[in-house]
C-alpha cells in the first residue's frame, strides 16, 4: 500500500516542523554536551529522563537535520523563511564548529578532562555534535550549489551519483577531525620547542614522557657503580615504572639488574659474588596500602636518599629494616650499599 | 664520521637515478630515504652476528653496498663510456660528477645535476624546469620535520627500554643473542630483547656509531617517505584536485600518523616501508617494469625486518601473484620465476629473523606458535561469547579509524554493486591487501583472546598495528573515483 501525501498538506506542515527539527535536534545535542552541568545534575531524576530521551532521539533528530538542511537549501528562492532558517543552520554550525575547536585547545593547553572538570562540558560529545555540523554544513553548501548554482565546477566532485556522494561525506568528517587535532598539534609542538629546541642537548636526552622517573634512575646511576649489581623492585602495580628491568637497564647499563622476586636465586648461584651489591630503595603505592622495597633486614654500608625537594640525605653503617624505610618520610628515591 | 651518512646518502640518491631513468623528484627522495634505513637496519645486523664486524663500521658497510649498486650499475650494465673502445663516444659522454655535481648541489638549487651516460645525459634532477609548487612545499615540510628530530630526544616507553636500549647496548660491543642473558634474573621479561625484529634498533646503532647524538630525525624520514608516495599516486590519478588535496590530507595530517613521528615506534617505519612496496607495486601493474617489483619486494622485505608480529605481507604477496599471473603477455614460465623471486626476496628477512631466534632461544613463546597450536587455539575460540567481546574490542579499538573503514567499504560497495566499470587489477590487488589485513585483524584476536589473558587490554598496540588501513583506504577510494 502506497501512502499518497498531498504537497498543499506538506506545505502547511514545513513551516512548522522544519523549526521543531532543527530546534530538537539542537537541543537533544546541546543536553548531551552539557549533561552535567552542576543545574542539570540539580534535576536530579528529570535530568535521567532528559538526557535518555536525548540519547535516543538524537540519531533520528540528526537524520532528519540532515534532509532539512537538503530542503532549505533547494527551497531557498521560495520565501524568507527558508532563507533565515538556512542562515541559522550555518550560524549554529560555525558556532558549533568555534566552540569544539577552542574547548579542543583548552584541552590539549591544560590536561585531559581539564574542560569537562572545570567548565563541566562533556567534549566527546562535543566533538560528535561539531562532527554532525560539518557534514550539515557541508550538505546544505553542496544543495545550495546544486539548485541554485547547477553548472558549478564543485558540483562535479559529486555530480555522479549516491556512492559518490557517499563517500565524500565521510572523507569531510575525517577531515574535520583531522582539522579539530590541530590545536593539539600546534600545542603539542609549542611544548617541544619550549623543551628541547632552546636547551642543551645534555638536558634534550632526558627521558621527557616518564615525570619523575628519570630523576630517580639519574640518582641511582650517580650512585652506583658500573661494574656492580643492582637489586630492583619487582615490576607492579606499587613500582610500574622502577620495578620494570629493560626499563632501568636502558639508564643502568652496563650495571647487572636483578628483580627483587628473584633475589634469592642470585645469591644462591653467585655464592662468591665479589663486586659491589646495591638495593634501590623505593616506595609504593598499590591500592591504599604503601609498599616498600627492600622488605627485609640488611646491613648496610651507606644509604643514600634522595627526596622530593631535592634534598640528599646520607646514613652509614645502618641496618636497613622495615621500620628504617617507613622513618624517611616522604623520599623519593634511595640506593643502599650493602655490606 | 657523521658526513659518511649524507655522502651514502647521495650514492644511493645517483645509483636510483641512473637505474630508473624516468623518476621523479619527490620518488627519488622517498626511495632513496627507505633503502638507506633498510640496509641501515640490515646490513650491519647480519655482519656482526655472522661475520663478527662490530657496528663500529656500520656506515663503511652501508657505503660498500651502496658503492656495489652503483658499480654494477655504471659498470657492469657497461654504462660508462672509459669501458668501451669507441673514442668518440667517449668524447661526448665524460663522466661530470665530480664537477657539476658537487658544484651545484652545495650551491644552488635553481641548478641541475648532470650525469653523462651511454645513451645520452642524464638529468638528475632538473629543478629549476619541473619542480612544481606541492613538490616545493612537500620538501619544504620535509626539512621542517626533519630539522625538528635533531632536537627531539628518544620518546616513548618501548623505544627507550627496547628499540634505543638494544642500540646502546649493540654499540658496548654485545650481539642480540647476548642480550638474553641480561634478563636472567628478570621474571617478566625475560625474552623482551627478542621480541620484535632489531630493524629500528640497528638504525640508531648506525647513527650513533657515526657520532649523531639523536636520531628522532629518522622518523621524520620515514613521514616523508610515507607521503611522497601518497602525493605521487594520488597526483597521477584522474580526479578533481580539489579531491585529491582532500584525500591526501585525510591521510597525510592523521593525527595518529603525525603522533608517531614524536616517539621511536616501528608503526611508522613499517607503514612507510608497506607504502613505498605498494607504490612500487602499482607501478609495476602499470608499467609492467620488473624492476619496480623487485623493489616492491627489498621494501616489504625491510618491513618484515622491522615487525614481524602481523603478517600483513601475505597479501602484497596475494597481490603480486594475482598481478602478475593475470598479464597475459607474459610466459608462464617468467610469471613463475618473477613470483618465486619476489616471494623469496620478500619473505629473506623474515627468514632470517625466524632461524635466528630459533638459534639463539628456539622460542620465544606464544607470539610465534606452529601452525597446529594456531588451528587448535583459534577452534577454541569460536564461542558465542568470545566472538562478541572480538567484535567489541575491535569496535572499540579501531574506532579512531572507523570512518576510512566507512571509506573503504562503501567503496567497495559502489565498485561491486553500482559501477558498470570492472575492477581493474590495481583495485583487485588493493582489496586483497585490504581483505588479508581483515582476515589477520580477525584471526590474530582470536587466537591472542585464547592464548594471552591480556589480549583485550591492547587497544592501542592493535590500532597502531592496522595504521596501513588508512592509506589503503584512501589510495582505494582515489582509484574508484578515478573516471
Amino acid at each position: 500500500m502506497r501512502i499518497k501525501i498531498d504537497k498543499k498538506q506538506l506545505e502547511k506542515i514545513i513551516p512548522i516542523g522544519l523549526p521543531i527539527i532543527f530546534l530538537g535536534a539542537n537541543l537533544f545535542n546541546v543536553i548531551l554536551v552539557l549533561r552535567s552541568l552542576p543545574v542539570l545534575l540539580e534535576l536530579g531524576i528529570l535530568r535521567k529522563l532528559f538526557v535518555g530521551t536525548s540519547k535516543f532521539l538524537l540519531p533520528i533528530g540528526d537524520v532528519l537535520y540532515f534532509f532539512m538542511a537538503v530542503k532549505l537549501a533547494e527551497n531557498w528562492n521560495k520565501g524568507k523563511f527558508f532563507k533565515i532558517l538556512l542562515v541559522f543552520v550555518a550560524i549554529i554550525g560555525f558556532c558549533v564548529l568555534s566552540l569544539s575547536f577552542y574547548f579542543n585547545y583548552l584541552e590539549a593547553a591544560n590536561y585531559p578532562n581539564f574542560v569537562f572538570s572545570q567548565l563541566h562540558i562533556y567534549l566527546p560529545s562535543l566533538r560528535f555534535y561539531a562532527s554532525f555540523q560539518v557534514l550539515f554544513l557541508f550538505v546544505a553548501f553542496l544543495s545550495f550549489l546544486y539548485y541554485q548554482f547547477p553548472r558549478s565546477k564543485y558540483l562535479k566532485i559529486v555530480s555522479r551519483g549516491f556512492f559518490r556522494g557517499a563517500l565524500i561525506l565521510p572523507l569531510v568528517i575525517i577531515l574535520y577531525n583531522n582539522f579539530l587535532e590541530l590545536p593539539n598539534i600546534i600545542y603539542n609542538e609549542t611544548a617541544l620547542y619550549k623543551k628541547y629546541i632552546s636547551v642543551s642537548p645534555e638536558k634534550r636526552n632526558k627521558l621527557p614522557d616518564l615525570g619523575d622517573y628519570y630523576y630517580k634512575i639519574a640518582f641511582v646511576r650517580s650512585n652506583t657503580e658500573e661494574n656492580s649489581v643492582v637489586i630492583h623492585p619487582t615490576q607492579s602495580v606499587a613500582f610500574p615504572d622502577i620495578g620494570n628491568q629493560p626499563l632501568n637497564r636502558y639508564s643502568l647499563f652496563p650495571r647487572k639488574l636483578v628483580t627483587g622476586k628473584l633475589e634469592n636465586k642470585f645469591f644462591s648461584e653467585n655464592k662468591n659474588y665479589n663486586e659491589t651489591i646495591y638495593y634501590i630503595v623505593a616506595k609504593g603505592v598499590d591500592k591504599d596500602s604503601v609498599i616498600y622495597f627492600p622488605e627485609h633486614l640488611i646491613k648496610a654500608e651507606e644509604i643514600s636518599v634522595l627526596y622530593k625537594d631535592g634534598q640528599i640525605k646520607n646514613f652509614s653503617n645502618v641496618e636497613y629494616s622495615l621500620e628504617f624505610v617507613k622513618n624517611l618520610g616522604d623520599f623519593e628515591i634511595g640506593v643502599l650499599t650493602s655490606k | 664520521m657523521i658526513a659518511l651518512v649524507p655522502l651514502t646518502y647521495l650514492i644511493l640518491l645517483i645509483w636510483l637515478k641512473l637505474s630508473f631513468k624516468k623518476i621523479e623528484l619527490l620518488e627519488l627522495l622517498a626511495s632513496t630515504n627507505l633503502i638507506l634505513l633498510g640496509l641501515a637496519g640490515l646490513v650491519p645486523f647480519l655482519l656482526r652476528e655472522y661475520a663478527g664486524i662490530g657496528y663500529k663500521y656500520s656506515i663503511f658497510e652501508i657505503m660498500a653496498v651502496a658503492l656495489a649498486l652503483i658499480t654494477y650499475e655504471l659498470v657492469a650494465k657497461r654504462k660508462l663510456i672509459f669501458f668501451r673502445a669507441d673514442s668518440s663516444i667517449q668524447e661526448n659522454t665524460e663522466l661530470k660528477l665530480g664537477d657539476e655535481l658537487n658544484a651545484d648541489m652545495s650551491s644552488s638549487l635553481g641548478g641541475k645535476l648532470a650525469l653523462s651516460v651511454r645513451g645520452g645525459r642524464h638529468n638528475l634532477i632538473s629543478l629549476a624546469k619541473k619542480l612544481s609548487a606541492p613538490v616545493i612545499f612537500l620538501m619544504i615540510f620535509g626539512v621542517i620535520l626533519i630539522s625538528r628530530g635533531f632536537y627531539l630526544p628518544i620518546r616513548g616507553w618501548d623505544a627507550i627500554s627496547l628499540y634505543d636500549a638494544r642500540a646502546r647496548m649493540f654499540l658496548s660491543g654485545l650481539s642480540l643473542g647476548e642480550l638474553k642473558t641480561l634478563s636472567q634474573y628478570d621474571d617478566f621479561n625475560y625474552y623482551y630483547y627478542l621480541s620484535y625484529p632489531p630493524m629500528t634498533s640497528v638504525i640508531h646503532t648506525t647513527l650513533y656509531s657515526t657520532g649523531f647524538s639523536g636520531v628522532m630525525w629518522v622518523y621524520a624520514l620515514f613521514y616523508m617517505s610515507f607521503i611522497y608516495y601518497l602525493y605521487l599516486l594520488l597526483k597521477k590519478l584522474e580526479i578533481n584536485r580539489l579531491l585529491k588535496i582532500s584525500l591526501f590530507a585525510a591521510v597525510a595530517f592523521n593525527p595518529l600518523i603525525i603522533g608517531q613521528m614524536n616517539i621511536a615506534y616501528t608503526n611508522l617505519p613499517m607503514m612507510a616501508f608497506q607504502t613505498g612496496s605498494l607504490y612500487y607495486l602499482i607501478k609495476y601493474i602499470w608499467d609492467r617494469n620488473n624492476k619496480f617489483l623487485i623493489i616492491s619486494a627489498m621494501l616489504l622485505s625491510f618491513a618484515n625486518w622491522t615487525r614481524n608480529l602481523e603478517p600483513i605481507f601475505i597479501g602484497f604477496v596475494l597481490a603480486t601473484l594475482y598481478a602478475v599471473f593475470t598479464y597475459k603477455k607474459l610466459h608462464i614460465l617468467k610469471k613463475m620465476i618473477l613470483s618465486i623471486v619476489y616471494t623469496a626476496i620478500s619473505l629473506l628477512t623474515r627468514t632470517v629473523w625466524t632461524y635466528y631466534l630459533r638459534n639463539s632461544v628456539g622460542s620465544i613463546g606464544d607470539t610465534t606458535p606452529s601452525f597446529n597450536i594456531l588451528i587448535s587455539r583459534l577452534a577454541d575460540s569460536l564461542y558465542l561469547g568470545n566472538l562478541v567481546g572480538i567484535v567489541f574490542f575491535i569496535f572499540t579499538a579501531l574506532t579512531p579509524i572507523l570512518l576510512y573503514i566507512l571509506l573503504m567499504g562503501i567503496g567497495l560497495v559502489w565498485r561491486n554493486l553500482h559501477s558498470k566499470r570492472r575492477h581493474s587489477l590495481i583495485e583487485t590487488a588493493l582489496v586483497i591487501v585490504f581483505i588479508t589485513m581483515v582476515a589477520l585483524m580477525l584471526g590474530g584476536t582470536l587466537y591472542f583472546s585464547t592464548t594471552f589473558t591480556w589480549w583485550d587490554k591492547i587497544g592501542g598496540s592493535f590500532l597502531r598495528s592496522n595504521m596501513l588501513i588508512i592509506p589503503l583506504a584512501v589510495i582505494y577510494v582515489a582509484f574508484v573515483m578515478e573516471k
